[in-house]
């Protein structure tokens, strides 16, 4: 188990290390935001901090995609020199390891959108239960 | 696709999120029925997207991982047999997106309407003060 862990975090290279980072920090800001925007009385915050978890939520998700185009561009500008009956053994091998990055930033993307989901709900049902400003202000 | 064959855990993981939304979308639909409970519909409707995205997501993660080990086979088997093991590692490994895709996709557009229907009529029971 350990060492199928450590081979695909091998297999991914140095992207792993921004998406892992970016993913990790992702969970306790999805806590923080949740927590900040349950807790607080303004039923303005929770919007941005719903559609801003959302849309940073998936960024591990493009920076894996990011990382497999990047593996695929690097091993087609290898294969050039390879021999060519072993050209579409390595290309095959070196889809498999680039796939790597897509995988953890999928998994990675995970927490954020459901987090961001649900505190979307949330912020709706704040903002349309909250009296509008118009109805707020006091009679001149 | 085999329906009797067993199905894997990267298989099972869209089912049960799609599963999971499809309760809430039930929910959802039950609290809207009363105007009382339109409030809570409302934001229950976010978890039926959460589910619908967490579907698709797991989807698409499972056919990755299935193309990853199915490209780390195709370069240990004989030449003569990788276009065999293309065409069906390709089909196999669509599956969890496939199943991520059905479940979720309608979760996700069922979540949307809600928001757009129900975000009025709150703000109209609300003005009312009937709204939960």
């Amino acid at each position: 188990m350990n060492e199928s862990v450590a081979s695909f975090w091998v297999e991914g290279g140095w992207w792993m290390y921004p998406i892992a980072l970016l993913g990790c920090a992702m969970l306790p800001a999805t806590l923080v935001a949740f927590v900040v925007g349950v807790t607080s009385k303004k039923a303005s915050l929770l919007m941005p901090l719903a559609i801003g978890l959302l849309c940073v939520g998936l960024l591990p998700a493009v920076l894996g995609e990011a990382g497999f185009l990047q593996g695929m561009s690097a091993v087609e500008k290898a294969i050039a020199f390879a021999n060519p009956v072993d050209q579409a053994t390595i290309r095959a091998a070196a889809r498999g390891e680039a796939l790597t990055t897509l995988i953890l930033g999928l998994w990675m993307s995970l927490a954020p959108t459901f987090g961001g989901s649900v505190l979307l709900g949330l912020a709706l049902m704040r903002r349309a239960g909250a009296p509008s400003p118009e109805s707020v202000r006091a009679p001149t | 696709m085999d329906l009797h064959a067993p199905l894997s855990v990267m298989e099972w993981l869209p089912i049960a999120s799609s599963a999971m939304g499809l309760l809430c979308a039930a929910a959802v639909v039950v609290l809207s029925l009363s105007p009382k409970t339109v409030r809570a519909a409302l934001g229950l409707s976010g978890a039926v997207l959460g589910f619908g995205l967490s579907a698709v997501l797991l989807g698409a993660a499972g056919r990755f991982m299935g193309e990853r080990e199915m490209f780390q086979a195709m370069a240990a088997v004989d030449p003569s047999q990788r276009d065999q093991l293309l065409a069906v590692g390709t089909a196999e490994s669509a599956h969890p997106l496939s199943l991520g895709a059905i479940g979720g996709l309608p979760l996700v557009l069922l979540a949307v309407a809600a928001m757009v229907v129900l975000f009025p009529r709150v703000q109209a029971a609300a003005r009312t003060g009937s709204a939960r």
